[in-house]
């Protein structure tokens, strides 16, 4: 028996290999627990 | 009648015909929220200036003449769907803070069509429960109560709080996600119509992640035909989710109306379990004789994996839960605990913000997914998925649908079935092996227990056949005639 990974009854798509979005910095950011400045901060990860 | 106590096909042919106006509408729904959502806890977030808002611009929809058919309806909203500028939980506090920049395509959609939304409706944390219990934001009470009795009853889960704002006369509908009886067991508690349509009918994209193989999107409303209206307006091919399907979407309304006559409907014997009480064997019986009464040919079939679905759903869905839940990480969104350093930021965050059941089904998918037990058990898991579903495809090649119990038993109090998760899990009995198959199933409301609470069939169809689960599960409607209502409502 095969495994069956998914409930869909196709094949998976494929699209063209373009960019369909971007531009929008400030809402990536917008949620962001610690920022700092166009980045989202963390605490030190090296010594 | 008031209107809170309107179907959404009689409400939106009164807004038509200008007899009554969104704002009205959106208004009443607002106090009936203001009134019964503090004890009813079915909205975490109510959101009445954005209902005002959207009921505006549906007056001015209408006036102009560019009415869809829910332009002015007012909608429950499941917290799990994404809605652009008003914060979404998905019931955990790790998302207590999120805002959603975008607008899942589902929702999208019911606003293109003029919908009008209440607020956010409460749910299990990450729609992982059968009770609505492990809400972050506190359970919900169903509206109903047993007859002579003040208990407070669960209203089922996820969609619980979907559910009792639609039974409670809170929403005219609401929206729904169904991963494995998410739709179908609440609204068999509450004495709704839920369908769970087929995988691939809705837009997941904007629908917050529990098992990405499994989650569908789905209507919860008080008649069939109230569902089949909601459907039409959320389904469709959407490029943002790779597993939407690229199908047309019939005319769902139509369908509702075709009746019965000449189907043949299948009776799953594995379905009769051992221990099924007296009264659900009962209701199955009456379902039967309801829809051979009106035409329908009735045949003995078998779904002989049935037993697997439970051990199989409680192995891929925590599997998947737990690679989509990875991403709470306390980084790019959500709360985050501070700590001594990255990895003690991560651990501290995720410790406060899952609950006990997730954190469960987190460690459990963890656990089947490791090295040294993939193949025993997600690997296994996954061919055994592949038998259930080739057992539905067999049926389906001598029925045209199939009729089960919804959930083993009516809504049980709060409290109850609490010790251990099993017990939750065996809710799920009925529901889960369509999900599984991803065929669609629908549950409606055809009796009451003897202790006055309603009690739902559930109607599966092939896949990408909703139009013939619409068509039998209005005729149980027909035939039933439910016509009881909860204690707790707006008048």
């Amino acid at each position: 028996v095969e495994p069956l990974s998914g409930g869909a009854q196709m094949a998976m798509r494929l699209r063209d290999d373009v960019v369909t979005d971007g531009g929008i910095q400030e809402l990536v950011l917008a949620n962001a627990p610690d920022r700092a400045g166009v980045f989202f901060s963390v605490p030190k990860v090296v010594e | 009648m008031t209107l809170n106590e309107l179907t959404i096909a009689e409400a939106g042919a009164a807004l038509a015909s200008r007899k009554i106006s969104a704002m009205e509408l959106a208004a009443a729904h607002n106090d009936a929220i203001a009134a019964l959502n503090p004890r009813l806890n079915a909205f975490i977030t109510p959101t009445p200036e954005v209902a005002l808002e959207h009921a505006k611009a549906a007056d001015a929809r209408i006036a102009a003449g560019s009415a869809g058919p829910l332009t002015g309806i007012p909608l429950a909203i499941k917290d799990l769907f994404c809605t652009a500028g008003t914060r979404t939980t998905a019931a955990s506090k790790i998302l207590e803070p999120f805002i959603p920049p975008y607008e899942s395509t589902v929702t999208q959609q019911l606003l293109d069509a003029g919908a009008v939304f209440l607020g956010k409706a409460n749910l299990d944390e990450f729609a992982m429960g059968s009770s609505n219990i492990t809400s972050g934001y506190g359970p919900v009470e169903n509206p109903w109560k047993r007859a002579g009795s003040d208990a407070k009853l669960v209203p089922g889960g996820s969609s619980g709080g979907s559910a009792a704002a639609v039974a409670a006369r809170l929403a005219l509908g609401a929206t729904g996600t169904d991963t494995g009886g998410s739709i179908r067991q609440p609204a068999s508690f509450t004495g709704l119509a839920g369908i769970k349509p087929t995988y691939g009918r809705c837009s997941r994209f904007g629908v917050i992640a529990f098992a990405s193989s499994l989650d569908q999107a789905g209507p919860m409303a008080r008649t069939v035909e109230d569902c089949a209206i909601l459907l039409q307006a959320m389904s469709g091919f959407d490029p943002k989710d790779s597993t939407s399907a690229e199908r047309a979407v019939p005319d769902f309304r139509a369908a509702v109306a075709k009746g019965v006559k000449g189907l043949r409907i299948g009776i799953p014997a594995e379905y009769r379990m051992d221990g099924m009480s007296a009264e659900i064997s009962a209701l199955w019986e009456k379902g039967i004789l309801l829809l051979r009464e009106q035409g329908a040919e009735i045949v003995d079939i078998s779904l002989p994996h049935t037993k697997y679905g439970l051990p199989v759903y409680y192995i891929v869905a925590p599997a998947e839960a737990s690679s989509n839940l990875a991403r709470y990480d306390g980084v790019r969104f959500g709360a985050r605990v501070d700590g001594e350093d990255l990895i003690d930021m991560y651990e501290r965050t995720r410790a406060a913000g899952f609950g006990a059941e997730v954190k469960r089904r987190i460690m459990i998918g963890t656990y089947v997914l490791s090295a040294g037990y993939y193949d025993a058990y997600y690997l296994r898991a996954q061919k055994i998925r592949n038998l259930i579903l080739r057992d539905f495809t067999e049926a389906f090649s001598k029925v045209d649908a199939i009729l089960t119990p919804t959930a083993p038993s009516a809504a049980f109090g709060l409290g109850e079935k609490m010790d251990d998760p099993v017990t939750m899990y065996l809710n799920d009995v009925f529901t889960v092996p369509a999900s599984l198959a991803g065929v669609p199933a629908m549950s409606v409301p055809t009796g009451l227990s003897a202790e006055g609470l309603p009690l739902g069939m559930q109607v599966i169809g092939k896949h990408f056949d909703e139009e013939t689960v619409f068509a039998v599960s209005a005729a149980l409607e027909r035939g039933a005639g439910f016509s009881a209502l909860p204690t707790l409502r707006a008048e």
